[in-house]
């Protein structure tokens, strides 16, 4: 992911030498997972070159690496839709990233879900006996 | 007392040992896969008080006959048995392969809860038929107490030997088999028949043939090279095919306690981050104590990048043979590495108080994956690791955080920081370890053409966030845990 993350270099169309900086100051801020760092980059290339793909890609980099999967998904997705062909690399392995994480969610989701039933069905078989054993009694 | 007496009261007090080591096993089998936290202990002494109760209420209800506590003593036996292979097929079920930890902590709870309901409470309830059905077949003016006396005397018995000799010596599996012989055995004191003996018969030889307990599916390009049950803990070794291995405890899912790479540094985890720390007091050969040793992942670098004289403190004895044999710290103790096994960090660090001899005290204690003893990050044990410090030493600690402004990591810092007057945190990049440093130093530059040089630069300094002091008298810590897993799991 490091190497695709320095990859985007490659892609950056060339504009100024202050929007060089920006676009390396951004990228330097996904390697270190430094948000702040990347907002204040994003805003200054966004004023000047609008909304590039790429740093959509690394906007989603950022998310991905700080646990913010969907965040990340979300801009990966949006980047796709007008990203031209020399990011489809980078853009294939993280569609296979954002797979894998939701088929793991999927697990997750399932897992939960039988742990709650097993919670319930536990605290029903150790309560509900005596339901049963207080109703007889009062029978009797 | 005639016969029958005694008869009685053997199966009363096997009754009372099998149920006391029915909750200690119960524990033991669910550790590898979900951990010893004080949930899951919770969970296990509910469900077990609740069945026997529920046992006394049936069992007292029923007409006594000799006939029927034999049946009883045997189902229990039998059930009981039913659990070690139960385990290996519901802890998949309700815990998938690969999870992540944080993702994971409410699944261990309810898991647990679940499993430990389905596996124990069924024998355990049986269990509890025993004493009512024993004191009236022997309707005496003492058989109340003499019966009760017995049980209580049968659970003292097995919470000294089954953890302290059986398990360590059998493993939990064959410990649990041999209960349940036993306790299908003491039946035949009340009636002899050959379908008992065939019973007793195949849980010894279940006992005997029961396969060690290695926990849960090895992670991807993983083997498991050796798994033990140590006094304290499950532990186990997994071996990558690049010649990695990674130290496991209890409940493993994604992390580790302790690495062996075969190199000076561990290829940018924290352990690395951790030796940095050694560097701050500018000491040739620093005298650095670590509390927590596991496997002793950080000593190469300590010796690679400062020369450093260290001693480990490890409380799991059987944890150190196994890194011995299987993660090369005898190969550290022949480099000069001081092994101290069997003793609390505590008590130590209450001891070594005043010597003012360490100029580096590195804490990485945990208990399972992610459970920081609460003894060792109070303002208390603060005071006594400062006081073990040479002039100008630091304290550096390891604390498992998802973020600045996690509860742990923010109530022991502001614990540090109100004892040694200041502190600094550093986030290892993309891995759930902050590094405290106490007092306040500056880490990034101090490892500058040395080994560590790039984990120092693998390092950002985090803004900390006001927390609770954490005093011993007030042991919020489980709580703060409990949170921080919580956001982690909530994002």
């Amino acid at each position: 992911m490091t190497g695709v993350v320095l990859a985007l270099l490659l892609y950056i169309p060339v504009g100024g030498q202050d929007t060089q900086d920006w676009q390396r100051l951004a990228l330097q801020a996904v390697e270190e997972r430094d948000t702040e760092g990347f907002e204040q980059a994003a805003r200054q290339i966004r004023t000047v070159e609008g909304d590039p793909p790429w740093l959509r890609i690394a906007e989603g980099d950022l998310h991905w690496w700080t646990g913010r999967h969907h965040d990340a998904m979300d801009a990966w997705e949006a980047a796709a839709a007008t990203a031209g062909p020399r990011l489809a690399a980078g853009l294939e392995e993280r569609a296979r990233m954002a797979a894998e994480r939701r088929a793991y969610e999927q697990r997750l989701h399932t897992a939960r879900r039988r742990a709650r039933a097993g919670s319930a069905c536990a605290g029903a078989v150790l309560v509900l006996p005596w339901l049963a054993l207080t109703r007889r009694r009062h029978r009797s | 007392m005639n016969r029958t007496g005694v008869a009685l009261g053997l199966v009363v007090f096997v009754g009372g040992f099998a149920s006391l080591a029915f909750e200690l096993l119960a524990v033991r089998l669910m550790a590898p896969y979900f951990g010893t936290t004080p949930a899951i202990w919770t969970n296990v002494i509910a469900v077990v008080l609740g069945a026997l109760a529920l046992g006394y209420a049936v069992g007292g209800r029923m007409a006594p006959s000799t006939g029927m506590l034999v049946h009883v003593t045997m189902g229990a036996a039998v059930l009981a048995a039913l659990a070690p292979p139960g385990i290996v097929w519901l802890a998949p079920f309700f815990l998938p392969e690969g999870l992540m930890l944080e993702d994971a902590s409410r699944i261990l709870s309810g898991g647990s809860l679940s499993a430990s309901c389905l596996l124990f409470g069924p024998p355990v309830f049986l269990l509890g038929w025993i004493a009512p059905v024993a004191i009236r077949l022997e309707p005496s003016a003492s058989a109340a107490g003499r019966v009760l006396a017995l049980s209580t005397l049968g659970g003292l018995l097995a919470v000294f030997v089954i953890n302290r000799w059986l398990v360590p010596q059998w493993g939990s599996r064959t410990t649990l088999y041999a209960t349940s012989a036993v306790l299908a055995g003491s039946s035949l004191c009340l009636r002899f028949s050959p379908g008992s003996i065939a019973c007793v018969t195949a849980l010894a030889v279940a006992g005997f043939l029961a396969p060690a307990v290695t926990g849960t599916t090895p992670p991807p390009g993983g083997r498991i090279a050796a798994a033990v049950e140590t006094p304290v803990q499950f532990a186990r070794v997994i071996e990558f095919d690049d010649g990695r291995r990674w130290l496991q405890v209890n409940e493993a899912l994604d992390s580790f306690q302790s690495v062996q790479s075969g190199a000076a540094t561990t290829g940018g985890l924290y352990y690395d981050a951790l030796a940095v720390a050694a560097g701050l007091t500018g000491a040739s050969s620093p005298r650095v104590v670590i509390l927590g040793l596991g496997a002793g992942s950080v000593v190469p670098a300590l010796h690679a990048a400062w020369g450093a004289r260290v001693t480990g403190i490890e409380i799991d004895k059987g944890l150190l043979n196994l890194a011995r044999r299987e993660m090369g710290l005898a190969e550290l103790e022949a480099a000069g590495l001081q092994v101290v096994g069997g003793w609390d960090a505590r008590v130590f660090l209450d001891r070594a108080a005043g010597l003012n001899h360490w100029d580096v005290v590195l804490f990485d204690a945990y208990r399972n994956q992610v459970d920081i003893p609460w003894t060792l990050v109070s303002g208390e044990a603060f005071q006594a690791a400062k006081a073990a410090l040479a002039p100008g030493g630091v304290l550096a600690l390891n604390i498992g955080a998802l973020g600045p402004a996690d509860p742990v990591l923010a109530a022991v810092a502001s614990t540090a920081r109100s004892v040694f007057g200041s502190v600094a945190a550093y986030a290892v990049r993309d891995q759930r370890n902050v590094l405290l440093v106490a007092p306040d130093r500056d880490l990034r530059q101090v490892a500058d053409g040395t080994p560590l040089e790039a984990a120092a630069r693998n390092l950002r300094r985090l803004h900390l966030v006001p927390g609770p002091i954490l005093r011993d008298d007030q042991p919020i810590l489980e709580t703060l845990q409990a949170e921080s897993m919580r956001r982690g799991r909530d994002g």
